[in-house]
């Protein structure tokens, strides 16, 4: 028999609700991704994705549900137990549009946090920042203002800003859905490049994404969310053959059929 | 016909001129710096709900008032009789109005500044765990400069201007000179020749760097 290695759960979260106003955007979500694995959420526009990985990282309070790192609970009926500051040294979250600091070199936007809530020194940081900007092909960016990249640019250095504080677990939120093609596949690449340069094989990555091919290729389940909740989760080798509901199999025709 | 200029009657004032020009520029510089620094303060504690309900009221009623009313209020306040203590002089007076009147400007501007800050920004600095403070200091507030910049810099020079006012409660500033110029030689039109020179030269250089701001690539480092 083979021997299997036994996994540890890295994030849990259990009946996550959110509303707004009178919309009730998540309806009860559950999710679990083992340590150094890899949860794509794919879903219609609108499903709750994103409200879901804001709600995992504290920019948001969930109105209820449980959240647990690496079997340290986090959220407790809704309530954030630390302070949002604190559960982001562990949960770090890229964005669709970048959300860089405009006002701020490539440079300074990766080692800003890294010295800010890691407490090591500007030299030190440099370091990191230059040694991660190496690996996702982005020096020229280091000493560039974000106005001056291309779109491909700027998100390889929201990704390395994000991986250079070692998060626990990093959320990519749609960050391929304001590119073009092209682009599309450079990022696809860097996301690639990071798990790579991830030594410690502990890093946990949950995205949001569009591209099912990408999520079945990179991602080692694949969640379907429709309307607020997760209607099924599978390991994504299976993902484009073994869905069962009907509204999956729909979602997945539309990728296979061609425009 | 014709007039007869005559510059030549005011040789003897020229050093009176030189004093009244450096009052004009430490009373115009000092207002604008020391204003800047308390509005931005009061800007930021604007935001602070609920005394944003209590302050923003005074704050419209102070921005309403007019310039040489506000010196007039600080010159002929009766401290002797309130506060119990001596006057402040004429100069300290014209300082502290113009501080004043610089300083609820710019806590509108900042206040509103604030606001304009773009929300994707502030979520990437929070998403890397920085906390409030970090991200007021290394986010908010140089974005809240790029926004209120310019308009800070016509304010500074609004105060150039408005700084001429506090000649009338006696402050030797060049307006007072050349009013006592006038007063002893008659030769208006000369005098006031060369206070409006005095100004243009004090205020196009100021007028040249806002529009150097204005193009400036640093300016537009905001999303």
């Amino acid at each position: 028999m083979a021997e299997k290695k036994v996994l540890n759960t890295r994030i849990l979260a259990h009946g996550i609700q959110k509303s707004y106003d009178d919309q009730m955007v998540l309806r009860g979500v559950d999710i679990s991704v083992a340590q150094g694995q890899t949860l794509a959420i794919v879903g219609r526009s609108g499903c709750g994705k994103s409200t879901l990985l804001r709600c995992l990282s504290a920019l948001e309070e969930p109105d209820d549900g449980d959240a647990f790192l690496d079997g340290q609970q986090y959220i407790e009926s809704g309530e954030t137990l630390f302070a949002p500051w604190e559960i982001r040294q562990n949960i770090v979250m890229v964005f669709q549009d970048y959300n860089l600091f405009p006002n701020m070199t490539g440079g300074r936007n990766i080692t800003l946090a890294l010295e800010k809530t890691k407490a090591i020194s500007k030299a030190e940081a440099e370091q990191h920042a230059r040694s991660i900007a190496r690996k996702l092909g982005i020096e020229k960016a280091l000493s560039r203002y974000p106005n001056t990249l291309s779109g491909g640019q700027a998100q390889r250095l929201a990704l390395a800003r994000a991986m250079v504080l070692q998060p626990k677990v990093l959320l990519l939120d749609e960050i391929t859905s304001a590119l073009d093609p092209e682009t599309i596949i450079n990022v696809v690449d860097a996301i690639r490049d990071l798990r790579s340069a991830d030594t410690t094989g502990e890093l946990t990555i949950i995205l949001v994404t569009h591209l099912l091919r990408f999520a079945s290729d990179f991602a080692d389940r694949i969640a379907y969310m429709h309307d607020g909740v997760i209607l099924e989760e599978l390991p994504a080798r299976d993902f484009f053959d073994s869905c069962a509901r009907p509204e999956t199999q729909s979602f997945v025709s539309a990728f296979r059929r061609p425009i | 016909m014709g007039y007869d200029w005559d510059f030549t009657v005011f040789q003897e004032y020229w050093a009176a001129l030189l004093r009244g020009l450096w009052v004009t520029i430490h009373l115009s510089f000092l207002s604008s710096v020391i204003g800047t620094i308390i509005g931005f303060a009061l800007g930021i504690f604007y935001r602070l709900k609920p005394l944003d309900r209590l302050l923003l009221p005074v704050n419209d009623v102070l921005r309403a008032i007019p310039m040489l009313v506000l010196m007039f209020f600080f010159y002929y306040f009766p401290y002797l009789q309130i506060l119990g203590r001596r006057p402040p002089s004429a100069y300290f007076s014209a300082l502290a109005a113009l501080t004043l009147a610089q300083a609820v400007f710019t806590a509108d501007l900042v206040r509103a500044a604030v606001d304009g800050v773009p929300t994707k920004t502030i979520l990437g600095a929070r998403s890397l765990g920085l906390r409030e403070p970090t991200i007021w200091r290394y986010i908010i507030l140089p974005d809240v400069t790029r926004q209120i910049l310019p308009s800070l810099v016509a304010f500074f020079i609004g105060n150039i201007k408005l700084s001429s006012l506090a000649s009338v409660i006696g402050v030797e500033d060049v307006v007072f000179v050349a009013k006592v110029a006038v007063g002893q030689r008659f030769r208006s039109l000369e005098a006031w020749v060369i206070v409006a020179l005095v100004y243009v030269a004090l205020v196009i250089p100021l007028s040249y760097l806002a529009r150097k701001l204005e193009g400036s690539e640093w300016l537009r480092r905001r999303s």
